[in-house]
């Protein structure tokens, strides 16, 4: 295993177990019990009598959990004994996936999705997210969340009632947005408290874009959604993911959106994730970030001509040049995110987003030369 | 595939401009144009994928997604362009220094009394200021010869500084320079106060058109503007160019004249065709003289650009970031509907409120229509009967002549003149200068930005610098 930024996942000792379920994780024993989680503490491995609390379910007594979590953290154990902190106070983004089901099937697609129905996992994702009690951006993801349609509207009230401060940021296909009713309802909740939509276009060639995301008719629907969300006032994060065959598209994606979109907040440009079905077909769709450099200059160009903000995700430094890294974010999550060892020396570790953890072998493009001007050479 | 309505011109080049309601262009050569007017496609694989993301062409299957983004296109740049975001014009004294020949403004004689704002107006046209737009405020001092009341200017300044908060507001003042001293520099050195000023050529043209008493209106602009540059900086001083008869066979000399002060961008554009003021024959020219003069400007700045001096044309620049940059409408006179009202709100020295500096000159000339929309402590933007009937037939989308134009969604309207020389809003135009000008401005600046790529690269620093 390499070394991610955040470790996440932890293998409870055996002695005391605790059922499968999402916890609050305390490291101080609560002088009351919460409303939404189950409480557990967590302590280090000496041994000590376990506190005398009604407020608790149980104890695990592990220094390697405790040294990586903070008090009020959630952690879902699961029935094999492991514990997964999905909502970190540490964390650099924390998500929370709501459903495995999608109505797309993109090539790339980092969560293949599932047919199965999981309706508990919007239930648990609430009472997560309320125990929670952050004032900053939980992010929700999937599958595809807008098909529970209803059931999103009520999880989405039960949120703005019960974790007033934690603002949202949903990715969705945004299919759903083509019905106007429904559309309309998520535009109300986005008036209650903050909250934003990641959709990603991937070609304005209706059929790119289709193949793209194995669903004919995703097209029309997600640009009539798009057209629906914006022109109701909900702020939309536009994403591109450029392979083979669409990084041509990226500037005419862009122009498209200040032309034809409203509130259109931000265009994140992706480097593609070598996770779940992108394996498959990664020398079809992968395409290194210097073979289209004038297409991702136009589409920056395109987008700061119309003033919309853009950034740069996934790309390590040293695979864009220096003109670039302006609009280069850390935007990988740290539970999944590592640099290999030859950046240990680079002075601009601090700044890159580094690479994702699944980068490994046949999939990984190592660290290059830093190709940075430096006036007089 | 299916072809969706758009427009198109042909060119000096050969190639054909293509533009749709969303905005978006194409440059195809002849052939493609034929190949895409037969068959929805040309033999170019690339420009057929770029066709379509433009939606000049829709496939059968998303046909009505490629029809909602059009019209979602549409609603988007009529709601950018009906925004309400003025620039305030203030009126302190009609009386001017000056007695140019052409004064687009209706002046007074600088010793002349009842021409200068009321001091106690000041406050609540400030305040009238505030309650109209949030920050920041642009404020420019228009005239007559507005340094004849440098006090008005002053306390416009100390009320605008109270009231709107230092940070949220500049003052432009639109000045001949010709009564520029140093106390005013001194003044304007901590404050944010920029200078604007007409520059028509170099001394002889200038003083041609300029006319004071003294006969040196071009040597008391020159040092003045040398002592801008000196005490505030280059980014305090913008010149105009009203391009007369005189200087229509001298075009280097405007270039000249900026080389000479030290001033790298100039805003070049023709005498203004209202009726007031072409009173004099000689004033009189045509747009197509005009495009003549200046082609040979234009050629002469680009020439200096590629020998690195870096002149910025901004005319040049202002037509074109109408077609390159999405949403770009801040230059009210290429906006539809006009910038009439929603760009401009002028408070003038006896205390009416009108649309734009023209309407307050139309006032003078035409005499039983009230062109304002009120005095100041009675002000009633919205009720206006004559502001929204001007306004909204200033949509050129729906204007004979502009229905079918190529560069439709990138013009404007200017009711005003149109009003002035033909009577009526609309105007006819095949008859209209505005769109003689706008027309041919277009026509000329994308045939070089697409057929002379070196050319292309000095355009396009001037949209983004």
């Amino acid at each position: 295993m390499v070394e991610t930024i955040r470790k996440d996942v932890f293998q409870l000792p055996p002695e005391n177990p605790i059922a499968a379920g999402h916890y609050l994780l305390r490291t101080t024993v609560p002088d009351s019990s919460n409303h939404y989680l189950n409480q557990i503490l967590i302590k280090d491995d000496v041994y000590s009598p376990k506190p005398n609390s009604q407020c608790i379910t149980g104890v695990v007594r592990s220094s390697g959990l405790l040294g990586n979590i903070s008090d009020g953290d959630i952690g879902v154990v699961n029935a094999n004994g492991t514990l997964r902190v999905i909502l970190s106070r540490n964390a650099n983004h924390n998500t929370v996936l709501v459903t495995e089901r999608c109505n797309n099937r993109c090539l790339f697609c980092s969560q293949p999705p599932k047919e199965r129905d999981d309706d508990h996992l919007l239930v648990q994702a609430g009472l997560a997210i309320a125990a929670f009690q952050s004032d900053d951006i939980i992010g929700i993801s999937g599958g595809e969340p807008l098909l529970y349609r209803e059931k999103f509207l009520r999880f989405l009230d039960f949120v703005i009632l019960h974790a007033p401060s934690t603002s949202l940021h949903i990715l969705s296909n945004g299919r759903a947005f083509s019905d106007t009713g429904f559309a309309s309802e998520i535009a109300k909740r986005c008036q209650d408290t903050s909250i934003t939509f990641g959709i990603p276009l991937y070609s304005i060639l209706g059929s790119n874009h289709d193949r793209l995301v194995g669903a004919h008719g995703a097209y029309r629907d997600t640009i009539n959604g798009l057209i629906n969300a914006g022109n109701l006032g909900i702020p939309i994060e536009l994403r591109i993911i450029p392979t083979q065959q669409n990084y041509k598209d990226i500037s005419t994606i862009v122009e498209f959106s200040s032309r034809c979109l409203s509130n259109i907040v931000q265009v994140s440009i992706m480097n593609l994730e070598p996770t779940g079905w992108a394996k498959n077909s990664w020398h079809n769709l992968y395409l290194s970030p210097s073979s289209y450099l004038d297409d991702l200059r136009n589409g920056i160009e395109a987008a700061i001509e119309a003033s919309l903000p853009v950034c740069l995700f996934n790309f390590p430094l040293c695979h864009i040049p220096e003109d670039l890294w302006p609009y280069a974010v850390q935007s990988i999550s740290d539970w999944k995110n590592y640099y290999p060892n030859e950046c240990s020396q680079c002075q601009l570790k601090s700044k890159c987003p580094g690479y994702f953890t699944s980068s490994r072998g046949k999939f990984h493009h190592p660290p290059r030369r830093i190709e940075q001007c430096v006036n007089g050479t | 595939m299916r072809m969706l309505p758009f427009n198109f011109d042909r060119l000096d080049s050969g190639s054909i401009f293509l533009s749709n309601v969303a905005g978006f262009h194409s440059c195809l050569d002849q052939s493609e144009f034929d190949e895409f007017i037969e068959s929805s496609a040309t033999s170019n694989r690339t420009l057929n994928d770029l066709l379509q993301s433009k939606l000049f062409v829709s496939d059968n299957d998303n046909l009505d997604a490629t029809q909602a983004a059009l019209s979602s296109a549409l609603a988007k740049k009529l709601l950018g362009e009906l925004e309400f975001r003025p620039i305030f014009m203030i009126v302190p004294t009609l009386r001017c220094d000056h007695a140019c020949n052409y004064c687009q403004v209706s002046r007074a004689n600088a010793k002349a009394s009842g021409y200068d704002l009321d001091p106690n107006a000041i406050s609540i046209i400030v305040s009238t200021i505030k309650r109209l737009s949030p920050p920041p405020y642009k404020i420019e001092i228009q005239g007559g010869e507005p340094l004849l009341r440098m006090d008005l200017i002053k306390a416009i300044y100390d009320q605008a500084e109270s009231q709107l908060q230092p940070g949220n507001f500049e003052l432009v003042i639109t000045t001949s320079l010709s009564l520029m001293d140093e106390s005013i520099l001194s003044w304007a050195r901590n404050r944010a106060v920029y200078f604007s000023t007409s520059l028509d050529g170099q001394q002889e043209v200038h003083n041609a058109n300029r006319i004071l008493p003294s006969q040196d209106s071009y040597e008391r602009l020159k040092h003045s503007v040398k002592r801008i540059l000196e005490e505030l900086g280059a980014n305090r001083i913008a010149t105009v160019t009203t391009v007369t008869r005189s200087l229509l066979e001298a075009p280097e000399s405007i270039i000249e004249a900026h080389l000479e002060l030290g001033i790298n961008e100039m805003f070049v554009r023709p005498i203004s065709p209202y009726g007031f003021a072409n009173t004099k024959p000689s004033t009189e020219y045509s747009i197509a003289e005009y495009m003549t003069f200046y082609e040979k400007l234009f050629n002469t700045i680009i020439k200096h650009n590629q020998e690195g001096i870096p002149l910025v044309e901004s005319s040049a620049a202002i037509h074109l970031k109408r077609v390159l940059i999405p949403g770009y409408s801040q230059y009210a006179d290429l906006k539809s509907p006009s910038g009439l009202l929603l760009n401009c709100v002028l408070f003038n020295y006896d205390s009416k409120v009108y649309g734009s500096d023209e309407t307050r000159m139309l006032q003078r000339v035409i005499g039983d229509i009230d062109f304002s929309c009120g005095e100041v402590n009675s002000l009633s933007l919205v009720k206006n009967d004559l502001y929204q009937k001007l306004i909204s037939s200033s949509f050129n989308l729906v204007h004979p002549g502009c229905e079918t134009c190529a560069y439709q969604p990138y013009c404007g309207s200017d009711p005003c003149q149109h009003i002035s020389l033909m009577g009526e809003p609309v105007g006819d135009k095949s008859l209209s200068v505005f769109c003689h000008y706008h027309k041919n401005m277009f026509r000329f600046l994308l045939d070089r930005y697409y057929s002379h790529p070196p050319t292309r690269n000095i355009l396009k620093d001037w949209c983004h610098g």
